[in-house]
């Protein structure tokens, strides 16, 4: 083969090329190009294959211009996958940070659960243990150990739901506290965390609602000690070092003396207010005496704490009936951890 | 209780404002509802608790502002002209039978009274102001003796009274129309004032219509009884009645106060010269009225179970102040006759703290132990799931534990057939008249709810609560519906399947340390109004039993030898549980195998009816030795050689 022939023959292949990877616009063209101008049938390699056929000088001289177009032609396509590989790149490569990700896997808790546990961290964290007690219950551990007898007009102030056999759905937690002092001896520091139940429903009353329970029997326990730990709790659960608290004289059966407790609020026009938040008071003797506990030698304290008012408070929730209707948008609004 | 400022001031000086008034009422227990200016006075609402009967008078309200506060000092109290008796008194008999409930019944006779006088207007203000409508010039007087002092009274049509008046039980099914219009059926667990042919009155609760007053009445007979506290307690609230009478007697009215209501009512009635009126006369059984009980002060118990500094001296002036009598000689104190709530020592403990303030008592730590607290465990086994499910994007739910009458309901947590439920007696709707036996249900519904008020593809929720059939247990259920993720565009979200329930159970077993077989649980799907549910419950009450008994984690030595892995894949009956296969792997006893895993799943097009393709991984593995592709390929002929004796199996290429 003469080398004028073969020099115009590479440089028409060129020329071809050129004209060929130039107008190919995907991946799958441009590996039919690369098959047609570098495979094992194509003309360039065929014409390697026949150097064998040339002596020294010739194989030489024409070896060099072969490579020299296959070089070419390679520098070429890979240009071109470079470029076509810039427009059909997988989307994910082309990552934009400001992309929403994919399926997230945050859920809720729901906001009654977080109150909860908020203060029974805080209550734990004061030496205070833990206890639950049945959600339907008997007279007995109901009303009747909790000094409230059944002509009493207290009784008058829950009203109950009564089921059948004499069974109740427990209108406290406090009833947790007659369980709790029948099986431990004194000192007992304890909480109760649960479902209590009335029979009352409207835009402030849900007729199942949660409370805490709380119930220290010690000697020498004080209304002044009472007054310390709601204080402490208070200002824990608010997170607010300076807030305002009152007591004030009240009435249950089972405390005496009674208290209900009031914090200061700025209302929405900002102004100040007393809200109730709790009731307390010293464990009613009868109630120690009801539960074998000497009241001339032990003394105690109990509180019992509404869950949902505290977590209406402290999350800015104005309707009590959105905690149980289980509403997404309403759920998904606490997702903090 | 509502009461004016000006009335009040008509028993004490009164310098500092109605909010100042109301706020010193608030902090001693009587808590001020709301107080609203009305012209130049001021309408108070004090919400009394049920131990205060005292302070349901204009007097009480003044006496305890008394003693709250000395500044609040009582007016001379100008002596009112004695006004004698203008007729005779009637002649009727009177019988009192229920002589304990009823120790003391006082009565005057109202003679001629005009059909054209007029109620005096200052009571006529009164009355206006505090909300208590104007009924009969007589009536309206006993309604305001019974605000200004607290004694109950009633006015019976006197020419209507036949024979002799009896205050006795009620006979079984005596009928009775009352004043509110309503038709009572008693029994003799009611007590009734009556004559010898009708019922007067429900005694102290409400009277009887066909014998009260009217514009026409001439004669009248006025009641002012006394009526004990214990016997009245819940005479009213069993027939579902509470009137302003049956309020204050099943509370505790003063049983000096009978007397001092009909010369109150002797001295309006003379000096606005209404009509006539005879002296006062009394049935008395004083063997049953209540007494004054002594109670030994322990001073330092007042001072240490409040936690105040305060010395003998000032706790006596405290009491006296509250009207009690204090002996030094004996250390005694005596209630007066209108506190029922001071009978044992701890009523004066609590005296002693409300008129001591408790803003004045200190705040004082307790010493605790230092000692690390304990944590309980049920919650924080609970508070583990929530933080899983709360990772995997599930929701937290609480809902009602009451239910209605839906199929779904009839189902215990175990999703078998229950429909002994805790019924609610007293149920408010017939939405909410029976206790859950499941979660599910309620989880349903919460979907169903959020599919109608918002735009998702997914939901995923769950809850924990106790649920009540044969016995309480604690659960946990998730339930879902739709797709497994939230729309987003990277990728089409596969639809959930139950599947995905077997992995929170294995994973919620994993989190304590369990397996999945250590756990009681059903997985389900269910179809309701058109949409397809698949669920899981699991008992939480049966896991904590199961952690309680588990033990600390403990490391287990694992080979650093490369593994090999063989494949098997085999058709099997479709009816063959996995587990069954599983055990008879683990029956072959190959030591080196370190794990089986299930890679594929197939059933459908190419594999017979009945029949399923399972692909198998075996993942071999020797703490001692490299193992060689024989050894591997033998222990997989041994497995093969196993399931074969006990399946029939066949193997796919």
């Amino acid at each position: 083969m003469p080398g004028d022939t073969l020099k115009q023959d590479l440089a028409e292949v060129l020329d071809e090329a050129l004209k060929l990877i130039q107008g190919i616009s995907n991946l799958s063209d441009l590996e039919k190009a690369r098959i047609h101008f570098l495979g094992k049938k194509s003309m360039l390699i065929g014409l390697m294959r026949s150097l064998s056929d040339l002596n020294g000088e010739e194989k030489a001289s024409a070896g060099k211009n072969l490579n020299s177009v296959k070089q070419q032609i390679n520098q070429l396509l890979s240009e071109k996958k470079i470029s076509l590989s810039k427009s059909s790149l997988n989307p994910k490569d082309a990552f934009d940070l400001s992309m929403p990700g994919k399926a997230s896997s945050i859920g809720s808790i729901h906001p009654i659960t977080k109150t909860m546990n908020n203060a029974i961290e805080i209550f734990e964290s004061l030496k205070f243990e833990c206890v639950e007690g049945p959600e339907i219950e008997d007279e007995f551990h109901n009303f009747t150990a909790l000094n409230i007898p059944e002509s009493h007009p207290a009784r008058a102030m829950h009203d109950t739901f009564y089921l059948e056999n004499n069974f109740l759905l427990r209108t406290h937690t406090s009833s947790v506290q007659v369980r709790a002092m029948s099986e431990q001896n004194p000192p007992i520091r304890i909480i109760a965390p649960g479902k209590v139940y009335r029979k009352d429903s409207d835009i402030t009353h849900t007729p199942m609602f949660h409370q805490i329970e709380g119930l220290y029997v010690d000697k020498n326990v004080s209304f002044s000690n009472l007054k310390s730990v709601i204080n402490i709790f208070l200002k824990n659960f608010f997170e607010e070092d300076d807030l305002r608290i009152r007591f004030r004289p009240s009435y249950f059966p089972f405390t005496e003396p009674s208290a209900e407790v009031d914090i200061e609020y700025l209302d929405s026009k900002g102004n100040k207010n007393w809200l109730e938040i709790l009731g307390c008071g010293m464990v009613h003797p009868n109630v120690l005496e009801m539960a074998n506990i000497d009241s001339k030698i032990y003394s105690g304290y109990a509180f019992g704490l509404g869950v949902e008012r505290l977590a209406m408070l402290k999350l800015g929730i104005t309707d009590l009936r959105l905690f149980y209707e289980n509403d997404l948008r309403f759920l998904k609004q606490f997702q903090r951890i | 209780m509502k009461v004016t400022r000006s009335w009040l001031e008509n028993y004490i000086e009164i310098t500092n404002t109605t909010d100042e008034l109301c706020h010193d009422l608030t902090m001693a227990g009587l808590e001020v509802d709301d107080f609203s200016k009305i012209e130049d006075d001021y309408l108070i609402d004090i919400d009394l608790t049920p131990n205060r009967s005292d302070c349901l008078s204009a007097i009480g309200i003044s006496r305890e502002l008394n003693s709250i506060n000395s500044q609040y000092k009582y007016k001379s109290t100008i002596e009112s002209n004695k006004h004698n008796p203008t007729c005779e008194n009637t002649d009727l008999k009177f019988n009192i039978v229920e002589n304990k409930v009823c120790p003391r019944y006082g009565y005057m006779y109202l003679e001629n009274v005009p059909s054209s006088c007029n109620t005096p207007e200052y009571i006529n203000k009164r009355l206006r102001d505090i909300g208590i409508t104007l009924i009969h010039p007589v009536v309206d007087i006993l309604n305001y003796i019974m605000i200004d002092i607290g004694q109950p009274m009633h006015a019976y049509d006197a020419d209507k009274i036949n024979g002799e008046i009896t205050v006795r039980q009620a006979k079984d099914k005596e009928i009775m129309s009352a004043l509110d219009g309503n038709t009572y059926k008693l029994n003799s667990e009611n007590i009734v004032v009556s004559d010898s042919t009708q019922i007067m009155s429900l005694a102290g609760i409400i009277g009887a219509e066909e014998i009260s007053v009217s514009k026409n009445t001439k004669n009248i007979l006025v009641e002012s009884a006394f009526f004990t506290p214990n016997a009245m307690a819940n005479k009213a609230r069993i027939l579902k009645l509470q009137t302003e009478s049956s309020h204050r007697f099943e509370r505790g009215v003063d049983y000096n106060l009978p007397q001092e209501a009909l010369i109150k009512l002797s001295q309006i009635i003379g000096e606005n010269k209404i009509c006539k009126f005879s002296n006062i006369n009394f049935i008395d059984h004083e063997n049953f009225l209540p007494n004054s009980k002594e109670v030994k002060i322990d001073h330092d118990n007042i001072r240490k179970s409040i936690g105040i500094d305060i010395s003998d001296n000032e706790i006596t002036d405290i009491l006296l102040s509250a009207g009690c009598k204090f002996d030094k000689k004996s250390n005694t104190v005596k209630n007066p006759s209108y506190r029922y709530d001071l009978s044992i020592h701890s009523d004066y403990v609590e005296e002693v703290a409300r008129l001591y303030g408790y803003d004045n008592i200190p705040v004082t730590a307790e010493k605790i132990n230092i000692e690390p607290s304990k944590k309980y465990i049920p919650f924080e086994v609970v508070n583990k799931i929530r933080q899983y499910f709360y990772n995997n994007s599930y929701s937290e739910c609480i809902n009602y534990s009451f239910v209605n009458n839906d199929v779904l309901e009839d189902l215990d947590w175990k999703n078998e057939e229950f429909k002994n439920h805790n019924k609610i007696t007293n149920y408010m709707s017939l939405e909410q008249n029976k206790i859950r036996s499941n979660l599910v249900s309620s989880l349903i519904k919460n979907i169903e709810y959020n599919n109608n008020m918002n735009s998702e593809n997914s939901y995923r929720f769950f809850e924990i609560s106790t649920v009540f059939s044969n016995k309480d247990e604690q659960v946990l259920s998730c339930v879902v519906n739709g797709d497994k993720h939230e729309e987003q565009w990277s990728s089409k979200s596969p639809k959930f399947d139950k599947y995905d329930m077997t992995t929170i159970v294995e994973d919620i077993s994993k989190l304590f340390g369990l397996n999945k077989s250590d756990l009681t649980y059903v997985i389900k799907d269910v179809k309701s109004n058109g949409k397809k549910y698949i669920y899981m419950t699991l008992s939480v009450s049966d896991l904590i039993r199961k952690i309680t008994e588990n033990l600390q984690e403990q490391y287990v030595n694992y080979s650093k030898l490369p593994y090999i892995r063989r494949d098997l894949s085999f058709i099997i009956d479709e009816s063959i549980e996995y587990k069954n296969i599983l055990k008879i792997i683990e029956e072959t006893n190959v030591h080196s195998l370190k794990k089986t895993l299930l890679f594929d799943l197939y059933i459908g097009k190419n594999i017979p009816d009945k029949k399923k393709s399972l692909g198998i991984g075996f993942i071999f593995q020797d703490e001692e030795k490299t193992l060689t592709h024989e050894e591997a390929d033998n222990f997989i002929e041994k497995i093969l050689s196993h399931l074969k004796n006990h399946f029939k199996i066949e193997l796919r290429q």
